[in-house]
């Protein structure tokens, strides 16, 4: 009972981190918060958290950030089960190489993102937008580091 | 709930079409347009408290701000006061002449609109889109469609109320236009944003159009949603093309697209038209 309070608190936490304003001119440098609380959840209970949660956590995104709804769903569900099929093999990875993995996931999502902005007619291309994965694999090991260890305080399984 | 065999597949790939149709949905159809406000609900407890600390952090500053700040501020707003306070009573002769010019014209009369005053509490997150999230809803008479002001010009629209917060559509979004008047020369035209919150364009100026630099333009009040006459921006640079049909025109905007705090919402229900 109190673990999966928890946990739902890890993801409303990362919801509200998603809710932050950043200063205009830092945009670009905004790490996608939900997703690293995610992306942990799923490599660590991998049967438990899937794309079900990922789902209902992008439509949370899309309804605070007032974007196209669909969109982060849509993205959250495809890298949630990227990492689900892979869960082993990034168990085995150090940190800093789960990082990397992490970071090119996102890198996936910023394109979809991107693509579904481009859709809707609003977005003009740069690179920038991979700027946010990089400094999200950047952040990883330290994430994990944090929520492994409420995952550890609290016995969450 | 298990990643093995097909289940996960299966359930993977039903969510992903049932994001595809909801952003199809959504983009071209608009079909969650009048869901928004209850869905909203969802998420409005995150939003108070993420915007907890700003508004503490306003309110201490406010309370327990010195004397001696008290004073200087209230010294110059008092001299600001008597300043518009003079050019007040000009403006009240003037508006008693326009009254009394359209009468004889007999032309139509309009009434002042009614304002709530509203503060930003964010702005959108996404980098592509330049929106505002204010702290008044639907709850305080917030409407879509309303027109927002800041004390220096047009800022945007509302596109999206929930019950304590809205989301305003910057003018220089790329996805907005706004029709406008040269107040110099009365030509109208529409003003587009193109994604920049310092530059906007003039759409469709004719090579033999006055546009000149350091014209000012002002809302024309032919759309449904503009009220007239609020400033909106003004000329930048004309520059003609040659072999293009059209003059670009850039227009700095008048408002403080990035750094309003206080802003107003513009209430046309109120308007009365003769």
């Amino acid at each position: 009972m109190k673990s999966s309070f928890v946990f739902i608190l890890t993801l409303i936490v990362g919801l509200m981190l998603e809710a932050l304003t950043f200063p205009e001119t830092l945009l670009w440098y905004r790490p996608e918060w939900a997703l690293l609380v995610i992306l942990y959840w799923v490599i660590a209970l991998p049967f438990r958290v899937g794309v079900g949660v990922a789902w209902v956590l992008g439509l949370m995104v899309d309804l605070l950030q007032g974007g196209i709804i669909g969109q982060h769903s849509l993205t959250y569900v495809i890298i949630a089960y990227s990492c689900a099929v892979f869960y082993k093999r990034l168990r085995m990875y150090h940190r800093w190489q789960q990082g990397i993995f992490v970071a090119l996931l996102i890198s996936l999502n910023q394109l979809i993102d991107f693509w579904i902005d481009f859709y809707a007619g609003n977005a003009e291309p740069t690179l920038m937008i991979f700027m946010p994965a990089l400094i999200t694999g950047l952040l990883w090991p330290w994430s994990f580091i944090v929520l492994r260890s409420v995952r550890r305080m609290y016995s969450i399984r | 709930m298990f990643f093995e065999g097909k289940v996960s597949a299966l359930r993977f790939a039903f969510l992903v079409f049932l994001s595809i149709m909801m952003i199809w949905g959504d983009a071209r159809h608009s079909v969650f347009f009048p869901f928004r406000p209850y869905l909203s609900w969802l998420v409005t407890p995150i939003q108070i408290v993420v915007t907890m600390p700003q508004k503490v952090i306003s309110w201490s500053f406010e309370h327990l701000a010195s004397r001696e700040d008290l004073v200087s501020e209230n010294q110059s707003i008092n001299q600001e006061l008597l300043v518009l306070r003079s050019r007040l009573q000009k403006l009240d002769s003037l508006r008693a002449e326009n009254v009394r010019l359209r009468e004889l014209l007999d032309a139509s009369q309009k009434v002042e609109e009614k304002i709530i005053m509203a503060e930003v509490i964010g702005f959108d997150q996404n980098a592509y889109s330049h929106k505002i999230l204010i702290d008044k809803g639907f709850s305080t008479g917030a409407y879509v469609g309303q027109a927002v002001l800041d004390a220096t010009g047009v800022l945007g629209q509302v596109v999206e109320t929930s019950a304590y917060n809205s989301r305003v559509l910057l003018i220089a979004d790329a996805s907005h236009q706004v029709p406008v008047q040269l107040s110099r020369t009365g030509f109208r035209s529409i003003l587009r944003g193109v994604g920049d919150l310092r530059r906007m364009e003039l759409l469709s100026v004719p090579h033999s159009a006055d546009v000149k630099k350091g014209d000012i333009l002002t809302t024309s009040g032919l759309d449904t949603r503009f009220p007239s006459d609020y400033p909106v921006g003004v000329v930048r640079a004309v520059r003609h093309v040659p072999g293009k049909p059209y003059a670009d025109v850039d227009v700095v905007p008048l408002a403080q697209l990035a750094r309003s705090r206080h802003i107003m919402l513009i209430d046309k229900s109120e308007r009365v038209i003769e």
